[in-house]
Parts: C-alpha cells; sequence; structure tokens
C-alpha cells in the first residue's frame, strides 16, 4: 500500500472509531451535533455510517429471532441440540477421526482386496505351471546348454521357484526367440512365452503376464494347443 | 397444513441448532484458555448452559437482568460463571492475568442513536422493512472471519482488545483493520442485493 492508501485507511478507521462512539452514546451533545452535520454533507461517511447502523440493528432483529426460537422449544430439544453440538462433526477432533475411521476401513478393504486378488493370480499360475511337462518341450535337437538352461528355467516355473531371475532370463529369452533370424530359441517360443507368463502370474506380476498372453494370443491360433491355453488362461484373468 | 407446520419447526431448530454451533466453539476456546478445564468438562459446562439460557429465555429473566447483552455474552456469562462454580468445587484456581467477565467487558449499542443514523438514509418509508429483511438474510450467513469480528463488535459489543484475544489475531489494529474491511464486503454486499430487489 503506498502512503495515500494508508492515510486514506487511517483516515476511515478513525471514523469508523467516531461512528462507532456516537452509536454507543459516548459523544457528547455538541460533539453529536458536529458529528451528524459532518454526516449530511459528506457522502462517504454517511454511506458507511448508514452500513453500520445496518449492521447493528439487523443483528438485533436476528438475535431476537434466535430468542423467540428458544421460547418456542421444549427442554429435550435443547438438550438435544446442545449435545449435537459438542459432539459435531464440525469439530476438527471428530472430523478426524471420521477420517481416520474412514481411512482405516478403506485400507482394509483395499488390502482384503489385493489379498484375494494375490492370491487367485498366484493360483492361477501354479495351476498351469505344468501345462506342458518340460519333457515334452524339450527335445534334444538344440545345443546341449540351451536345452540345459531351458529345463532348469522350465523346472523352476513348475516348482515356483527363483521366480524373479528366472522370469528376467526368460523374457530376454523370449525376445530373442521372436527374432526374425532363426536361432537356438525359434522353436521354442512358445513355451518360453508361456512359462514367462506362468512365472510372472506366479510372482503376482499380473500385468507383465498379461501384456505377455495377449501377444501370444496374436501369434498363436486358438487352435493350436497353446494358443487354446493362452485363450483360457486371458479369459480367467 | 401439518407439512407447513412441520417445515417451520425445522427453520427454528436449525438457526438454534446454528446457534449452538458457533458458542460451542467460542465458549470451548474460552474455557479451555482461561480456565484450564478437559474437553469434558467444557461440553458438561456447555450443555449445562444452554439449558439454562433456554430457562431463562423463556421465564422472561433475560430481558429483566440485563436487556443491552446479545444472546452470545449473556450465553458466555453463564458459562464463565458454571467454570468458576466447577472450579471452587475442585479447589482449582484461575491464573489468568485479568478476570474476563463477558457481561463487563462489552459495550451497548443505543437503539435512539443508530436510527438518527438511519434516517439520514435517502430511501421511502415503506422500503424500510425490506432492507431490514435484506440485512438479517446476510447477517445469518457471513463468511469467516467476518462473522466472527462483526457479530463480536456490532452485536456483542466486544472491545478490540477483546476480539483479538478471542480470535489470536497479533494486534488490536490488525483487528481494526480487518472488521473496517468486513464492513466494507459486507455494504457491497447489502448494496448489490438492494440494487436487484429495487
Amino acid at each position: 500500500m503506498n502512503d495515500n492508501e494508508d492515510k486514506r485507511l487511517e483516515r476511515q478507521l478513525f471514523d469508523d472509531d467516531r461512528i462507532s462512539r456516537f452509536m454507543q452514546g459516548h459523544m457528547d451533545a455538541e460533539k453529536e451535533t458536529a458529528f451528524l452535520e459532518e454526516i449530511k454533507d459528506d457522502e462517504d461517511l454517511r454511506n458507511r455510517a448508514i452500513t453500520q447502523a445496518r449492521l447493528v440493528k439487523g443483528m438485533k432483529q436476528v438475535d431476537e429471532e434466535i430468542k423467540d426460537a428458544f421460547r418456542q422449544s421444549d427442554e429435550q430439544a435443547i438438550k438435544r441440540i446442545a449435545q449435537n453440538a459438542t459432539n459435531s462433526t464440525n469439530s476438527p477432533q471428530s472430523t478426524s477421526r471420521w477420517l481416520a475411521v474412514a481411512a482405516s476401513v478403506a485400507l482394509i478393504v483395499l488390502i482384503g482386496f489385493k489379498s484375494y486378488d494375490y492370491y487367485d493370480t498366484i493360483s492361477l499360475g501354479r495351476e498351469y505351471a505344468d501345462a506342458f511337462p518340460v519333457s515334452t518341450i524339450i527335445r534334444g535337437d538344440a545345443t546341449v546348454e540351451v536345452e540345459s538352461e531351458l529345463s532348469m528355467l522350465f523346472e523352476n516355473i513348475v516348482k515356483g521357484k527363483d521366480l524373479e531371475a528366472t522370469t528376467s532370463r526368460l523374457a530376454t529369452l523370449w525376445e530373442l526367440s521372436k527374432k526374425d533370424t532363426y536361432n537356438d530359441y525359434t522353436d521354442y517360443a512358445p513355451y518360453i512365452g508361456w512359462n514367462l507368463a506362468v512365472g510372472y502370474l506366479q510372482d503376482y506380476e499380473k500385468k507383465k503376464a498379461k501384456e505377455i498372453l495377449l501377444e501370444m494370443s496374436q501369434m498363436y491360433p486358438e487352435e493350436t494347443a497353446i494358443g487354446q491355453s493362452v485363450h483360457k488362461i486371458v479369459q480367467e484373468l | 397444513m401439518l407439512i407447513g407446520l412441520r417445515r417451520h419447526k425445522d427453520k427454528k431448530e436449525i438457526m438454534l441448532e446454528k446457534f449452538a454451533k458457533t458458542q460451542w466453539r467460542k465458549a470451548r476456546a474460552f474455557l479451555l484458555s482461561r480456565y484450564s478445564l478437559t474437553e469434558d468438562e467444557c461440553a458438561d459446562i456447555f450443555q449445562d448452559s444452554l439449558i439454562v439460557l433456554w430457562k431463562n429465555i423463556k421465564e422472561n429473566k433475560v430481558d429483566a437482568e440485563d436487556s443491552c447483552l446479545s444472546n452470545s455474552t449473556y450465553f458466555l456469562t453463564i458459562c464463565r460463571n458454571k467454570a468458576m462454580e466447577l472450579l471452587r468445587v475442585k479447589n482449582r484456581y484461575v491464573t489468568t492475568s485479568y478476570e474476563f467477565n463477558p457481561s463487563e467487558d462489552h459495550f451497548d449499542y443505543q437503539e435512539n442513536q443508530v436510527d438518527k443514523i438511519l434516517l439520514m438514509e435517502d430511501d421511502e418509508e415503506n422500503a424500510q422493512k425490506e432492507k431490514e429483511a435484506l440485512v438479517r438474510d446476510i447477517v445469518r450467513d457471513l463468511p469467516s472471519p467476518c462473522n466472527e469480528l462483526l457479530w463480536g463488535y456490532y452485536n456483542d459489543g466486544h472491545s478490540m482488545k477483546m476480539l483479538a484475544e478471542m480470535y489470536n489475531y497479533a494486534s488490536e489494529n490488525a483487528v481494526k483493520v480487518t472488521k473496517h474491511r468486513c464492513c466494507e464486503k459486507f455494504r457491497m454486499r447489502y448494496c448489490e442485493k438492494k440494487k436487484s430487489l429495487f
């Protein structure tokens, strides 16, 4: 605020004080007369005095309405109103308490839901873990190292063992198996994908499992054994 | 007719509920800070005091004792007296710098003085009732902090010092400036509503 505004505010605060003193009857007769003359000539002062006079009168009238409301009430109603006011949800303590209760309930529900979903997902993974037994997958066409590793990885998925490391390795092999250039993993692509998805389910990586399965549903027709299994598990998810 | 009666009763109860909630906030803050009472003690005092207020209004004791006090100031005085009574019974003592008595720390506004100012309003006689109704509507629903300061100053007649203490203002001047701005806001709102009405 600049100097002029400061001075203007100071003057107005001084006038507010004079208006109050007039209404409270704290001015002597001479000052009162002078003040009323000043109000007649000064529009701004007059408007502010009228505003404050309206406030005093209006509030007194509302106060009388409240008294009337008390007169028309009975003791039971007043007791109830008094109790409600002190137990009011407007009080900061009650509001906090209700918020805490609501948050706890929400958390319990969320945990409950998450627990159910966790159990459901893991169970699905376990159910389909040996849909394609390792012995039927590894045929001895690839190198010993590749087959040995794939056997170990697929066994881990069947047993639900070292899931994080296993799915991490299978993810790498899945990408390799999908390459256009033929390699040691190309023929095992559907089983690498399948075990990867099932491994993710057992490790509660539901989103990752879905991505793999949706990709596989595009790659393998439903008429094939792998396509059928993919379609079935996607529906259950 | 029954529906009409029921609606009227709700409006009255709503008014009393609003009054009670406002007074609870004031009384609670006042009793906790001044008399170091517990929450339960404050609640008990408040509930007992509201019954006393109701009884005194019903029996016309309020106007006989002191017609200048607002409902709020009168009620806070009852709360104060009950708090003092409780402290005496429990042998506890108040250690505040000065003894606050709501019925003493207030100013009265004189009706005839208020009317002298209102006579200066350039207006026709028959619009007075409408204007008064307009003002009542606005003052029933003022936002904070204007609600506390305007009611505290113009109805309860509290001093700037008292208002600064009650509502945790840094100084009396801070209250004066805020109150002044609230008056301006009230004036603008009143003028806007008056224009649309007339």
